[in-house]
């Protein structure tokens, strides 16, 4: 475990010059922060166009990097704050949303999967999508980016306990739609 | 996963369910993407500002420092105590202190004081009084002006004459070195002799002998004889035993045929 450099570690390479340090630290975050963005902006094309922002804010900060915090509170805080910065300049955005899980509806290609469970998932997706943002946000920084409460907190600029009440507020909310009764979704 | 997940914030249920449902991955065109633009960012060759910025400000501190300092010690100043001397300072007092001013004024900046000073003597009944900047620049000249108003010049100039054919060894020497006597020290001939520094520094030991050296009794009284021996033996009982010997000795020579008493011989 000593051996894997640490995510500063490979940023502070890259900011020396080595981009396979880039990387390996890319490969380690990208997929993970990918389905941040899209479920927390519904969007896929915006998903992907903020996913490149983020990166390429990454990169261009990386002269300026400091080892002073954790590298994944700092990539999720500039997601974080590429999403804000897209909500003020989409204003109408949070009305509506394109992103809709196929998979989470029919199964994909999993043809042993149990009804219920699918229908669990799709319930699940439905009410992902349908918290607010400060809720979305707060989950999805606690399940894909495995941030702490305090972390949270820090990456969107809350007090602890909000950050903690909006968690409890989405686990609570997600949990109901999830023990739904198959007929009532 | 942390202590969260233990504290209640996490709902496992939840968290299986998601974990089953979010498995997208990144397009591919999105992390060649991503990967093009990291290979294709110039490294910076000033990575951290401060590991430059800091050495140069304090470059710039320290030589804007000396250059501070530089000025201010080649630029001339006069001390705060020259400020407080007064008109009326005794002899010793003002002939202890002019070394002192020398050295505080430097050559070309006296020099130049002097010129002007000069230059304002020669204009001096018809124009106002210099400025006061002129005159707590120049010391002898600050001296000399209140003491002797334009009325009484002849007079003055006579007690000059006299004060400077008394005056101590070391004067007359000081004299005689700069190749003047005494008793030329007529202001205008010294303005037309071409104001040079050793001139306007000759005038200025003049002035200051005829500030040193005032005579003990009024101009009016020195016009006869009785009078002035009369007022010099009024003196004497009020007056330093010098200042009535000097007196006397330029009674004396002003009237060397005047029968003394025997007492004062």
């Amino acid at each position: 475990m000593s051996s894997i450099p640490d995510d500063s570690a490979l940023m502070l390479r890259y900011r020396d010059g080595d981009v396979a340090a880039f990387e390996t630290l890319y490969r380690r975050h990208n997929d993970a922060l990918y389905r941040y963005l899209l479920r927390l902006c519904r969007h896929r094309d915006t998903a992907d166009d903020l996913f490149q922002e983020v990166w390429g804010k990454i990169i261009k900060s990386r002269a300026s990097y400091r080892a002073s915090a954790k590298f994944t509170t700092f990539l999720y805080r500039v997601a974080h704050n590429c999403f804000i910065d897209h909500l003020r300049r989409n204003k109408r955005h949070t009305n509506s949303f394109e992103f809709d899980d196929e998979r989470a509806a029919n199964g994909g290609e999993q043809p042993d999967i149990s009804t219920e469970r699918l229908l669990a998932r799709q319930r699940l997706n439905q009410a992902l999508l349908a918290l607010p943002d400060e809720q979305r946000d707060t989950f999805l920084l606690h399940e894909e980016a495995g941030l702490t409460i305090e972390q949270i907190a820090a990456v969107t600029g809350c007090k602890r306990e909000t950050a903690k009440s909006r968690l409890r507020y989405a686990n609570s909310k997600l949990r109901e739609a999830i023990a739904e009764p198959a007929g009532t979704s | 996963m942390n202590d969260e997940r233990d504290n209640g914030t996490t709902d496992r249920q939840v968290s299986d369910i998601y974990r089953e449902l979010a498995d997208e991955r990144v397009p591919q065109r999105l992390d060649d993407k991503v990967l093009r633009m990291a290979a294709g960012a110039k490294t910076p060759r000033n990575i951290i500002p401060g590991l430059w910025m800091k050495p140069i400000a304090w470059a710039a501190t320290i030589g804007l420092s000396l250059a501070i300092v530089l000025e201010l010690t080649q630029t001339p100043s006069i001390s705060p105590d020259m400020s407080a001397l007064s008109p009326s300072m005794s002899v010793d007092e003002t002939g202890a202190l002019a070394p002192a001013r020398g050295e505080i004024l430097s050559e070309t900046a006296g020099n130049d004081l002097r010129d002007r000073q000069l230059q304002a003597d020669d204009t001096a009944v018809s124009e106002p009084p210099p400025s006061t900047e002129l005159r707590e620049q120049d010391p002898a000249r600050r001296d000399f002006k209140p003491k002797v108003p334009r009325a009484e010049m002849p007079v003055k100039e006579e007690a000059a004459a006299q004060a400077l054919s008394v005056a101590p060894e070391p004067v007359e020497a000081a004299a005689a070195e700069d190749g003047l006597a005494a008793t030329d020290a007529d202001e205008g001939s010294f303005r037309r002799a071409g104001k040079t520094a050793a001139v306007s520094s000759m005038a200025v030991t003049a002035e200051k002998m005829l500030i040193a050296e005032p005579s003990l009794c009024p101009a009016d009284v020195r016009e006869s004889a009785d009078e002035w021996y009369g007022c010099i033996v009024a003196k004497r009982a009020t007056s330093p035993k010098e200042a009535v010997d000097t007196e006397l000795a330029a009674f004396r020579k002003r009237f060397p045929d005047y029968r003394v008493p025997a007492v004062d011989r």
